[in-house]
This record gives C-alpha cells, sequence and structure tokens, in this order.
C-alpha cells in the first residue's frame, strides 16, 4: 500500500495518530516502574509557540502519563484496549478558525460537540482546561461562549489555575464543583533563559539604566489593551514626574488594528516597538530590561505574561481577577479594574514604588521556584490521577 | 563599477586581510573572502555564459497566442511577470505534456524557481475547473548554466477542453532564469521510461508508475529507490512515510528470519489458542515493527511459554509474525493457501520464516 497526499501528515513528523499511539504505548512499557497504571493522553489544539503544553506535560512520563498532540479534533476514534485515554482540550476557539460568519461559527461549534460526544461514547475521559473566560482574540463571542458551555456540560475534568474560575465563569457557562481540580499556571523557571543582567539587558536594547520602563509583552490585539495603554503614556509621566520608555513586543495582529499601534508608536519617540514574535532568547532580554511588566487586557483569568514576569522578579499590573491565580506572588501583582480604566495608570504608579522593593522581587522569585513546570506538572497529573 | 573592477576590489581586500590576523578585520576572514571573489567570479562568467536574452515586445505578444512557438528554438530569459501561451488543443487528447529546460545564473540548482501550470478552456473561452488543481502546478528545478535536463510537466485534459493556457512564473527574482523548450502542449502517449532512466529522471508521473509496478511485485528494493528519488525531488511526506514503512518490512522480516525460537515450551504441553490480533491489525500507514512489538507484548502476557496454535482465519500473516517473533513455539501451522499477502509481505515469506524458525527448534 502506498500512501496518499491526503494523509494529514507533515514533513517533520510523517507518523500517523495510531503510530503515535504506538510509540506511546511503548515508551510507557519501556520506561515505567508503574506500567500497570498507565494512562494516554492526547491533547487538543497544539499551541505552536506557547510551551504551556510542554511545561505542564513535562513530568507526564514519570507519572505514568504519555502526551502527544492531535492534528486533528478527530484523531482519535478508539482507546487503546483497556487503558485509560484521555482527550485534553484547551483553547478551543480553534474551532472557529475557518468560519467566516456567525452561521459558520455556530455550525463548527455544533460540530466540534458532536466530535465530543462521539469520544465520550468511545469511552476517551474528556479533560480541559480553561485558559480564559473567553479567548483575547474572539471573533464569535456568542457562539464561543455557547462552545464553552457545551463543553463544560460535557468534560468529565475541569483543570483550573485561577481560584475564582467557576464563579467568574459563571455569568455566561455553569462549571459543576465535582468536575474542578485547581492547579496553579507554572513558571517559566528553566523554559527561558535567564542569564542576562538587567545592565546588559538595557544596554542591548538601548535602555539608560535611570530610565523608567514598562514592557507589554505578547501577540497583539485589540483586547490586550495596548492601545489605550499608550494613549495613558502621558498621564502616568505626569503621575510619575518622569519620562517613560515603553517596550512593546510581541507578533502584530491584523493590519488594521497595527496601523493604530503604528501610528501611536510614530508619535512617541520612547515607544519601542518590536512586532514580531519574540525568539525565546529575547525574552530574557526584554523582562530585564523593564521595571514592570503590564498586561492592561480587558479580560484575563490567568495570563502567561504575569506568569514570566514573576519567573524574572518583575513586578505586574495585571487585571485584578487574574492577581489570585498568582498566589503566592500577589505582593509583586497589581490588580486594577478592567471595567474602570482610571485604575490603571494608579496601578502603574503603584508598581513602579515596589519595584525596589527587595522583598517584593524575593516573593517573586520564590513563586517561581514553586510554581517550577515540573512541580506543577507532576501536581497536575496526581491530581488528575485522584480523580479516576 | 565594472564586474571585474568589483572582483578586483574583493581580491585586492582578501589580500589585505591577509596582512593582519583575520579574527582582527571585521567582515570576514581570507579564506570567506577569496571564497566571495571566487563566487563573484563565477557569477560574472554565468551572467555572461547566459545568452539567453527577453523577448522582444513583438515576439513576446506571437507566442503569447502560440503563433510562434520561439522557446522550441533557443532559450529566452523569463522575465519577473508571468508569462503564459494559450495554445488550441487537439480533440480527443486526455493527457498532454510540454518539457521544458530551465537555466540560472546561480552556481547551485534551485528547487521550484519556476512554477508552470495550465488552465483549460471550452471552445468559447470560459474556464473548465479542474478537480485535481495542484497536479497541474510543477515546481520546476533551475539548474546552473549547461547543466539543465528537460523537465516534464503533465496536465490532464478536462472534458470539454479546447483551449489551454499554460503560465510560466519565476520565483527567484534575484536571478536570471532562462527557459528552453516547446510550451505548446503536445499528446502524451504513455511511453515508460527504464528504469534507468526513470530514477536519474526528475518525471515524477513516470517515477510513481514504477512505484505501482514495484508495489504489484512485492519489490521492496525496487520500491525503496524509486521513492528515495521521489523524496529527493518533491520531499512529500507521504513518501517520506512509505519508505519509512517498507524499509521497516525489510528490517523487520531480515531480523525475524535470523531469530531463533526459544524451546521453553515442548510440543504437547499446555497451548494457547491464537485465533486473533489482540489490537486493530496493521493498516500498512505506519512501520509493521511497532505493531508487533505491541502486538507481542500482549502475546506473551496472556500466552507466557506456551505453545501457539495459529489456526487459519483473518490476519494469519500478521499473526503468524507476531508468533515468530514472540519466540514462543508454534504447535500448528496454518495452511499457506488460507493466507492472503498485505501490503508489501508475500505469504511465502513469511511460512519461509516460520518454517525455517521451527525446524530450528526441532533440529
Amino acid at each position: 500500500m502506498l500512501l496518499s497526499d491526503q494523509n494529514d501528515i507533515n514533513i517533520y513528523d510523517t507518523r500517523t495518530f495510531e503510530e503515535v499511539c504506538i510509540d506511546a504505548q511503548l515508551s510507557l512499557q519501556a520506561g515505567a516502574d508503574n506500567a500497570h497504571n498507565t494512562s494516554m493522553l492526547a491533547y487538543y489544539p497544539k499551541a505552536k509557540r506557547n510551551p504551556f503544553q510542554d511545561m505542564l506535560y513535562s513530568e507526564g512520563h514519570s507519572q505514568g502519563y504519555a502526551c502527544f498532540p492531535m492534528r486533528q479534533q478527530t484523531d482519535p476514534t478508539k482507546p487503546v484496549n483497556d487503558m485509560p485515554f484521555y482527550i485534553h482540550y484547551h483553547w478551543v476557539h480553534r474551532a472557529f478558525a475557518s468560519a467566516d460568519d456567525r452561521q459558520e461559527a455556530s455550525r463548527a461549534a455544533k460540530q466540534f460537540l458532536e466530535n465530543v460526544d462521539a469520544q465520550k461514547e468511545a469511552g476517551f475521559q474528556i479533560l480541559w482546561t480553561i485558559h480564559n473566560l473567553i479567548s483575547h482574540e474572539s471573533r464569535f463571542p456568542e457562539e464561543e461562549i455557547e462552545l464553552r458551555a457545551g463543553l463544560s456540560a460535557r468534560a468529565d475534568h475541569v483543570h483550573i489555575m485561577n481560584p475564582a474560575t467557576r464563579e467568574i465563569c459563571a455569568q455566561y457557562y455553569p462549571i459543576k464543583g465535582n468536575k474542578v481540580f485547581m492547579v496553579a499556571h507554572p513558571s517559566y523557571a528553566g523554559v527561558y533563559g535567564d542569564f542576562i543582567s538587567p545592565a546588559q539587558a538595557r544596554l542591548n536594547l538601548g535602555i539608560a539604566p535611570h530610565e523608567k520602563t514598562i514592557l507589554l509583552f505578547g501577540s497583539m490585539g485589540p483586547q490586550k489593551g495596548t492601545r489605550q495603554l499608550l494613549n495613558d503614556v502621558p498621564a502616568i509621566e505626569k503621575a510619575l514626574g518622569d519620562k517613560l520608555r515603553v517596550i512593546v513586543a510581541g507578533s502584530p495582529a491584523e493590519p488594521a488594528y497595527m496601523e493604530d499601534i503604528y501610528k501611536l508608536a510614530a508619535e512617541n519617540p520612547n515607544v519601542l516597538l518590536i512586532d514580531q514574535h519574540i525568539d525565546d532568547q529575547m525574552v530574557q532580554t526584554l523582562f530585564r530590561a523593564t521595571n514592570i511588566t503590564v498586561c492592561p487586557y480587558d479580560v484575563g483569568l490567568n495570563s502567561g505574561v504575569a506568569a514570566t514576569a514573576a519567573t524574572y522578579a518583575c513586578p505586574a499590573v495585571v487585571p485584578d481577577i487574574l492577581v489570585p491565580a498568582m498566589y503566592g506572588a500577589e505582593t509583586g501583582m497589581i490588580g486594577f479594574n478592567p471595567k474602570d480604566r482610571a485604575t490603571l495608570v494608579p496601578a502603574i504608579i503603584r508598581a513602579f514604588e515596589i519595584d525596589q522593593n527587595s522583598s517584593v522581587r524575593s516573593s517573586l522569585s520564590k513563586w517561581a521556584v514553586d510554581n517550577h513546570p515540573r512541580l506543577n506538572s507532576r501536581e497536575f497529573f496526581t491530581a488528575l490521577r485522584a480523580r479516576s | 563599477m565594472k564586474k571585474t573592477d568589483r572582483m578586483h576590489m574583493l581580491l585586492r581586500r582578501g589580500q589585505d586581510n591577509a596582512i593582519a590576523p583575520p579574527e582582527v578585520k571585521s567582515g570576514g576572514n581570507l579564506h570567506d573572502i577569496q571564497r566571495e571573489a571566487k563566487h563573484s567570479l563565477i557569477n560574472d562568467k554565468a551572467m555572461s555564459q547566459m545568452q539567453a536574452k527577453p523577448l522582444s515586445r513583438a515576439k513576446l505578444l506571437l507566442a503569447r497566442f502560440s503563433i510562434f512557438d520561439f522557446f522550441k528554438n533557443k532559450p529566452y530569459l523569463l522575465a519577473k511577470r508571468p508569462f503564459s501561451v494559450v495554445s488550441l488543443l487537439n480533440s480527443g487528447a486526455k493527457e498532454l505534456r510540454c518539457q521544458l529546460k530551465i537555466e540560472t545564473t546561480a552556481f547551485h540548482t534551485e528547487r521550484g524557481a519556476v512554477i508552470a501550470s495550465a488552465k483549460f478552456y471550452n471552445w468559447y473561452g470560459r474556464e473548465i475547473s479542474h478537480n485535481a488543481l495542484s497536479a497541474d502546478t510543477h515546481e520546476l528545478f533551475a539548474d546552473p548554466i549547461g547543466d539543465a535536463v528537460l523537465q516534464p510537466c503533465y496536465y490532464a485534459v478536462p472534458p470539454g477542453a479546447r483551449w489551454a493556457k499554460v503560465f510560466l512564473e519565476r520565483t527567484v527574482p534575484e536571478r536570471r532564469i532562462s527557459v528552453h523548450g516547446r510550451l505548446r502542449l503536445r499528446k502524451f502517449n504513455n511511453e515508460m521510461l527504464s528504469f534507468d532512466d526513470v530514477i536519474k529522471s526528475r518525471d515524477c508521473m513516470q517515477l510513481r508508475q514504477h512505484l505501482d509496478r514495484a508495489c504489484m511485485a512485492f519489490d521492496r528494493g525496487y520500491a525503496l529507490s524509486i521513492l528515495g528519488r521521489l523524496v529527493f525531488l518533491k520531499r512529500s511526506p507521504a513518501d517520506i512515510q512509505s519508505m519509512k514503512v517498507i524499509s521497516d518490512i525489510e528490517q523487520t522480516l531480515t531480523s525475524l528470519s535470523s531469530r531463533n525460537a526459544t524451546p521453553s515450551a515442548q510440543p504437547g504441553s499446555d497451548t494457547y489458542e491464537y485465533t486473533e490480533t489482540f489490537t486493530q491489525p496493521w493498516d500498512g500507514h505506519y512501520p509493521l515493527s511497532k505493531w508487533l512489538m505491541r502486538e507481542v507484548t500482549y502475546l506473551r502476557s496472556n500466552a507466557g511459554h506456551s505453545a501457539l496454535h495459529l489456526s487459519n482465519g483473518p490476519n494469519v500473516l500478521l499473526r503468524a509474525m507476531a508468533a515468530a517473533l514472540s519466540g514462543n513455539v508454534i504447535s500448528s501451522i496454518p495452511t499457506q493457501e488460507s493466507a492472503v499477502s498485505i501490503n508489501w509481505v508475500k505469504v511465502d515469506e513469511v511460512f519461509d520464516i516460520i518454517n525455517h524458525q521451527q525446524a530450528s527448534i526441532q533440529g
């Protein structure tokens, strides 16, 4: 038999899903002492650049779980014999990737949930990690909420990283308490490089040692609040009584939105705009060069950016609902109310005040160690096993 | 600055660099600069060797409507903008072909330097949509001057088509690209190239015909050679996976044939009825050895060291291979006639292995 080009395989990993399942099973048999207590976990969708999934599953094998991505939601059709098999959903808004209008989005949501029903019917356990109340770049908010409500009803296990998740989501979709388990967002310790000194990082970016600097990091988009923050710069400078350097770094959003950002950045020579995907080696330079990180998001349950800032012992300004998610690092996380943008400037001023406080930086560093990805991963699998 | 002046300047820079330690100077060491100068020389030489010129406006117009096929007689430079040729089709032709030589001023062969595609129209000029559109697009190699070979572009003619428009588009704007060959689509008579010729060619269609032939004959060596060429030319994931699968079969059968059974169970002792596979039968889309390893794990945990009774029935060949790999004694072997060949594996290959293995136990 010759394979047709229609197979969903790529040049860097030509394995079919079935082959990956066999590899997973063989790797568990070869390595695990607890070979009798093993499980498979297929996750969807795979994040291409965000290391979150690799961090979360980093201790999978030691805990008896073989974790691997699904290329398509419909990849798994039947669990492998009697071994527990989890299907782990993450950023479910990807279901709308090919939808052009609301009608298509509604159809996509329905199809997605039908696939989940078929998977449950076939014997898979459904696990869902709630990263956000609704995706940052949601194009079809109503349909996405419909999808999330459907998945919440169907999931066997719901992983949350913010203790307030149920309460916050309840206004849009209920999550049954008996499905939920909480394991915090990991830090990025050991994930990104961390060897450049703050002085060198500032030199690399052309920022003088005395300049007060804020960083807005991560892919850009209308719901990230970048536009508003750039408009707020004069007010922040007035309250600080000093000039402010602003670094905006991350993948650009759609052209119309970016035109606004380019215009605002062009008006202020103190804004350094790096509108591209940030290479892992560049991350430390940005976070080490800055005084504080600002996450001026409209919505947010968890934030990888806040966790990255804490990893580099950098105080962060975050939506107030996000503070409890950073348990242990609260002293370095200054909340603002996204519904009242006037609270953002005082929060930034407060963050600058604590920037020089060594105990704040120590508590952030401790949080990063306590939430090392491998520790969190172990905690995640222990909690999952306890539920089965 | 003239090109020769630039070359001399580069060589001089190289000599200057030789005075100071190379690492002190910025811009590379002596070796790099001399290489740069040498490449510059080759590039200039290539530019002067390429005798192709652009088509004049008048010729361009005549060529577009296929009044004259200028490219047939000598190479012409491909302009940066896509170029198309319209031609009337011979009625009744189902498959058409043109063959082109593409040259570049680069020092090396460039993949996908030119894209050749075709669109088809009915008598009245209405485009006929084609189901397999991608099959009508060919990414052609451009070779250094003097090294170009003919590259075929095949097109399946949709029913009702009377006109064809062939598009040529260059993808490397930095270098000069010339095209030589008949641009008018001609009927393809399906004459098959020999293996020796096809294995050196860039004719993927003929390579696939040879691959089909290898598949029918269960000739894995022949198939691996053809697939090796196809992977080099196209880097298709499906071909890479097929290569992995076929070469894995080759290795699996070799390893099975040299494997001896462990006579831990004597004939007449406990017998395990191995009547069906424990897992989904192997479907040929991934390496057989992986399927066997997993199957054998289940077989061993169920059968232990018992002798295996292999009955006739579904997936005999797969069960026989798993049994042979497990090392258990096989107390009864099914009849060879009851088995059917599976992907790339012949019945007699597997039965030879089992018979040899069991003979070694009895011997």
